[in-house]
């Protein structure tokens, strides 16, 4: 089931925009009535995180941010793209930097990790014409974790 | 570019006194990378001022990330030596699925209610 593909171009109000859709204007879709509350509340931190990254450290080179979100759901999975035309980065070394560097009760470095814990599938690339794309699908199934150390 | 660092949720924290020791910070609607700093600044003034134990009220709180999460590390690493804590109260769901993601009931006390936790800290 196709849930649509949402275009944002508001760099002041992004993050409270991708959380209006899945607060409220997704859950309200025909067909999704019986999607368990926190298999919602995984897709929202999951899709959260990566809007903060977006936020907080990627480069847009001076030119107005372009992002896209679109949503699936089939068999009790969505299935979430992100594009955004940032210049991108290495995640899967990053991934592998920031579970190499966490530490005891961490102030900063969990974000990406919390994607990865909760992603089923997670792929990143970025493409020729400058648009980058993550895909990621979150389950409804499974007990996602992440290993902090304390 | 307008930067989206500039975000902001629209909001202080709310600080209520349980005694020279506990204070009850009310973290509202969100603590995220928004207003991370802020909590962080709000909670170590207090910790500066003698405040030993901090129970985080989350009964409204509808999203809780990585970046606030790293603030109420901080604020552990602050109080813990001091033999202070830190406990979690009224954990509304989005800040539940988190709290399971990390694990984090094995720093943080969670308490179902404001009064639950004020009584365990008494």
């Amino acid at each position: 089931m196709k849930l649509g593909r949402y275009s944002f171009r508001n760099a002041r109000s992004l993050i409270q925009e991708v959380h209006t859709l899945l607060d409220h204007d997704l859950p309200a879709l025909d067909g999704l009535e019986n999607v368990p509350t926190e298999h919602w509340l995984k897709l929202k931190l999951a899709l959260h995180e990566w809007i903060a990254n977006l936020a907080q450290h990627a480069d847009f080179r001076g030119q107005p941010l372009e992002v896209s979100v679109s949503l699936t759901y089939v068999d009790h999975t969505f299935w979430c793209v992100v594009e955004d035309n940032s210049t991108g980065f290495d995640l899967t070394s990053r991934l592998l930097t920031q579970t190499k560097r966490l530490q005891a009760c961490p102030e900063r470095g969990m974000g990406l990790l919390m994607l990865q814990a909760l992603s089923g599938e997670l792929s990143y690339s970025i493409a020729e014409e400058g648009i980058c794309r993550l895909e990621f699908s979150i389950s409804s199934s499974g007990d996602a974790w992440l290993n902090i150390p304390f | 570019m307008d930067t989206m660092n500039t975000q902001s949720v629209n909001m202080a924290f709310g600080i209520e006194s349980c005694n020279d020791q506990t204070v009850i910070v009310r973290v509202g609607k969100a603590l995220d990378f928004r207003n991370a700093a802020q909590f962080k600044a709000t909670c170590h003034e207090q910790a500066r001022q003698g405040v030993q134990n901090f129970i985080l009220d989350f009964s409204e709180t509808g999203i809780l990330d990585s970046t606030g999460l790293g603030s109420i590390f901080s604020l552990y690493r602050q109080v813990s030596p001091m033999n202070g804590q830190v406990v979690f109260a009224a954990v509304s769901r989005p800040v539940q699925v988190v709290v399971q993601l990390t694990r984090t009931y094995k720093v943080f006390r969670q308490f179902p209610s404001l009064e639950a936790a004020r009584e365990a800290l008494h």
